[in-house]
């Protein structure tokens, strides 16, 4: 499977994951995906991207439902964040979080 | 190998550093991971920002199939089979759109906002809980009995929050949980009770002891009891007096030596306890107004009422219908946790409310065994016991962040001021709102059967103006208020020893402050002194607000005997001031004597060029106000800081010009008059407004430039809050607002009681309590505007402008 298509994998599956369990499937789904599909080669940034397509998608799934930039405003307001700031945070955080989960989780590659 | 292990040691640090601020947060930041959750956390509100189309939920004890339909201003019309079913929907709604703010508010009345926002709150539980309102709210719950209308009502509209909690999906969790990390609690009839005492607190503004006290101390007894007086020298009561003159003599003795039992008692008190809430009086103020038929251009009665309060998002106010037919036809305003309408109209009665300002908390100078830690107290030559109650407050986890020991005699809570232990007995917290009442009112026919039905209410007591059908218009400042024994006044520390200080009894209806259907065709009420003295001799409160607002809404009414609904919304914001009308021409007269400062010539040609209206564009009231203060701080150099009298001791003192008050102690080789302080003000105002603002001629000086009024989330969170909001309006106008600008007219409402009511109102704020939701705020510009929108008020749910419908059902 190539670096791409894994990614858009990994990011339907944070997507599908996160509507049914929440964010603590980001990083369990990263740590699944680089133990059971290992590849050596870009896993940690294949997931990181993936996840943050994931919540991204997610995100625009609410946007349509309903007036997300109000909350973008009001809410990264709470944060003090400007009006960017919380789609930002919101694509980064799970990011990090598969991005770490995977590398930490990556299996040793053969010697 | 080793890079690849120390990366990898690197990553799983790194891992559990973001799964720790998932999960956990870091202060100040909320847990990130249900927070960022695009699906349940805050994008999700977004998604319920909007009712759905269609929705259905269960409620345990329905009687039936209830049809709730939201308008097009996203007001809930309530269409129940029984008047029980209709609270059990009203709860139901109210969570749905006011989760967080009926939880906070009923945290704030029970003292236990800690355990929401932690230990920043310790204070103001401290003092609520010190108040005795915990244990109060708990003895009244205890005291309702197992069967009855008002236990019925308050289980009932608990049944329908919980029912909301148990239903409420995890994207419709208030923001403000969320921020918090924490989730709202179960509703009870306890609570609702918690949210009655909290508007008793936020009503209760006539309590002169202390600082009477304190005046007291620095000018004598004499003093400060004129400071303080019993009657509003300037007279505009609710019940008319034909005849009677508007203006009562107060002299104001020169200031005295201080009194050294006052000074003693102050001398090592901490500052001014923390209760009632420091406000500025003279900005805060609710009317009503009604106008009988002979008086309107289309013959049907009318009236109009504002209640000002805090302005907060989400608004205090929520705004519902309910139907029962055959049984109730009720349209207004409700307090999330209450479950009634406090303010509107049926098919026949339209009503509002104004507070009394009347004073409900006494305070008795106790003597106890032991001032370090008092165990019994004197009375009647022998000992009671002390009530010992340990409150302890709660932090978000459960842990203790405070612990009080609250004393209580046969009066209510102990409170230690410097070397003096005082107890208090406050009438808030004797009384549960009486909801039944309002229940029963709100099935009045006439205005007669109206107030019959508000007669056991009790607290905090409210001028209930209310009109009907049939033309009839009437006023009852209706409520509790307590018979004193010996001089009957309130407005003294009394002596705890003996029962013979204590409260007599309770005014009696006849008593209280009323007028049905007078020949004057009209009647307003504005927080005024509701009697003159003339004609009701029992002390009622004290240090009362001059009746600017009734004097100008009175004088309008007067003015018009052709009203119109239209005329009735314009004057709820009409600019005109009848308090610069009365003390312009004081500043103006006192300038005319010093021809030769060209200063204070250019400032009185200012003033006089201005018109006393409080409009967006206006400069002169800049300038007005800031003589008035210049004024205020001359007149009362005597007194210490945060010791102010009312306006009422002001008014008096202008009619003697040579008063020892208006000398200033900074000049002792002087002696000044009221001109010379007058002139003074004016231009110390003048030059005031030139160092903050500029020239007159730079725009600075524009009402709407200086003038700003802030509507706060009520966990006071800028980017949920609607600040700087420039409005027409100033002290004492009919729509007034602070400079400091937190309070104004919470809701106003016009009602036309002809062949069909029609209703026209808004509030400052929204429906929705969701800050995603364009029903947040979306009223706010109509407010600022002075403008009323249409109330619908249908007799079936088909004639509903829809936009969303929700069915709720019997639990199985």
């Amino acid at each position: 499977m190539s670096w791409a298509l894994r990614t858009v994998a990994f990011a339907a599956l944070t997507a599908a994951g996160t509507a049914a369990a929440g964010w603590w499937a980001v990083p369990a789904l990263a740590v699944l995906w680089v133990r059971t599909a290992p590849c050596y080669r870009g896993s940690a940034p294949s997931c990181a991207l993936g996840a943050a397509l994931g919540w991204a998608i997610l995100v625009g799934w609410a946007a349509a439902e309903g007036p997300a930039g109000l909350v973008a405003e009001r809410v990264g307001g709470v944060l003090q964040l400007p009006v960017w700031g919380l789609p930002l945070v919101t694509v980064l955080f799970p990011a990090f979080l598969a991005g770490a989960a995977a590398r930490g989780a990556q299996p040793a590659p053969p010697r | 190998m080793r890079r690849q292990g120390l990366g990898r040691a690197g990553a799983l640090l790194a891992l559990a550093g973001l799964v720790w601020m998932g999960a956990r947060g870091m202060a100040p930041l909320p847990p990130l991971g249900p927070l960022l959750d695009p699906v349940r956390g805050v994008w999700a509100l977004a998604a319920s920002a909007e009712f759905p189309a269609e929705a259905s939920s269960r409620i345990p004890g329905l009687a039936g199939t209830v049809r709730v339909v939201y308008d097009d201003r996203a007001v809930p019309h309530v269409f129940a089979a029984t008047e029980l079913d209709a609270l059990r929907a009203l709860g139901f709604v109210t969570a749905r759109d006011r989760l967080f703010q009926l939880d906070l508010q009923a945290r704030a009345g029970g003292g236990t906002l800690t355990e929401l926002l932690g230990a920043r709150a310790l204070d103001q539980d401290r003092e609520t809980r010190g108040l005795g309102m915990t244990r109060a709210a708990e003895r009244l719950a205890a005291a309702l009995p197992d069967t009855g209308e008002a236990r019925a009502s308050l289980e009932a509209y608990a049944a329908g929050v919980n029912a909301y909690l148990d239903a409420m999906p995890a994207g419709e969790l208030p923001l403000e949980y969320r921020l918090l990390g924490r989730r709202p609690e179960r509703w009870s009839p306890l609570r609702t009770i918690h949210v009655v005492l909290r508007m008793g607190y936020t009503l209760t503004q006539n309590v002169t002891e202390l600082e009477r006290l304190r005046a007291a101390a620095f000018v004598g007894s004499a003093a400060a009891g004129a400071l303080f007086p019993w009657h509003s020298p300037l007279q505009q009561p609710i019940q008319p007096s034909h005849g009677a003159p508007g203006r009562v003599p107060l002299v104001l003795p020169p200031p005295g030596p201080p009194d050294s039992l006052a000074l003693a008692a102050i001398a090592i008190a901490p500052a001014a306890p923390g209760f009632p809430p420091r406000i500025e009086r003279d900005v805060r103020g609710s009317n009503n107004w009604a106008v009988a038929p002979a008086r309107t251009r289309a013959g049907a009665a009318l009236l109009a009422g504002d209640p000002h309060l805090d302005l907060t998002l989400p608004s205090i106010w929520y705004e519902a219908h309910l139907r029962v037919p055959g049984v109730l036809d009720v349209y207004g305003i409700t307090v999330p946790g209450l479950p009634a309408i406090l303010m509107g109209f049926n098919r026949d009665v339209a009503w509002s409310f104004t507070n009394v300002e009347a004073d409900l908390m006494d305070w008795w100078a106790e003597q106890v065994d032991d001032v370090a830690r008092p165990r019994r107290y004197r009375l009647d030559g022998g000992w009671m016991a002390v009530e010992e109650r340990v409150e302890r407050y709660r932090g978000p986890r459960g842990e203790i962040v405070g612990v009080d020991t609250l004393r209580f005699t046969h009066r209510g809570p102990m409170r230690r001021v410097g070397a003096r232990w005082l107890s208090t007995r406050w009438t808030t917290l004797e009384s549960a709102g009486e909801t039944g009442a309002f229940h029963r009112a709100a099935r009045a026919r006439t205005a007669r059967e109206w107030h019959e039905a508000m007669t056991p209410y009790r607290s905090p007591p409210q001028t209930m103006l209310v009109a009907d059908r049939a033309g009839t218009i009437a006023i009852r400042s209706t409520g509790r208020f307590p018979i004193r024994p010996g001089d009957g006044r309130g407005d003294r520390i009394r002596d705890g020893t003996t029962r013979a200080s204590d409260w007599t009894g309770d005014w009696s209806v006849a008593e209280l402050p009323q007028s049905t259907a007078p020949p004057q065709g009209f009647l307003a009420s504005a927080n005024q002194e509701p009697q003159h003295p003339r004609d009701q001799p029992r002390y009622l409160g004290g240090n009362w607000i001059p009746p600017w607002r009734a004097l100008r809404i009175n004088a309008l009414l007067r003015a018009d005997s052709l009203t119109t609904p239209a005329t009735m919304r314009r004057w709820q914001t009409d600019p005109g001031s009848a308090r610069a009308d009365f003390y312009a021409p004081y500043l103006l007269r006192a300038a005319s004597v010093r021809p030769a400062d060209t200063a204070l010539a250019h400032a009185a040609r200012l003033l006089a060029a201005w018109d006393r209206r409080y409009t967006r564009n206006t400069e002169g009231a800049v300038l007005f106000e800031a003589a008035m203060a210049a004024a205020s701080s001359g007149v009362w150099d005597e007194l210490p800081p945060g010791v102010r009298p009312g306006g009422g001791a002001f008014v008096a003192l202008l009619d003697d010009p040579t008063s020892a008050w208006w000398d200033v102690r900074a000049t002792p080789g002087a002696v000044e008059g009221r001109d010379d302080v007058l002139a003074d003000a004016l231009a110390q105002g003048y030059a005031a407004v030139l160092r903050a603002h500029g020239a007159p001629e730079s725009g600075g000086w524009r009402w709407s430039a200086v003038h700003r009024i802030h509507i706060w989330h009520l966990l006071r969170v800028p980017s949920l809050s609607k600040l700087d909001v420039d409005v027409a309006g100033g002290p004492s106008t009919i729509s007034p607002s602070s400079a400091g600008g937190g309070e104004g007219a919470s809701w106003r409402m016009v009602v036309e009681l002809g062949r069909e009511v029609r209703g026209w109102g808004t509030y400052p704020g929204g429906q929705s309590g969701n800050p995603a939701s364009r029903r947040y705020d979306d009223r706010i510009p109509m407010w600022q505007r002075g403008e009323l929108a249409e109330l619908r008020f249908p007799r079936d749910a088909e004639s509903v402008p829809t936009s969303s419908v929700l069915m709720l059902s019997p639990a199985p």
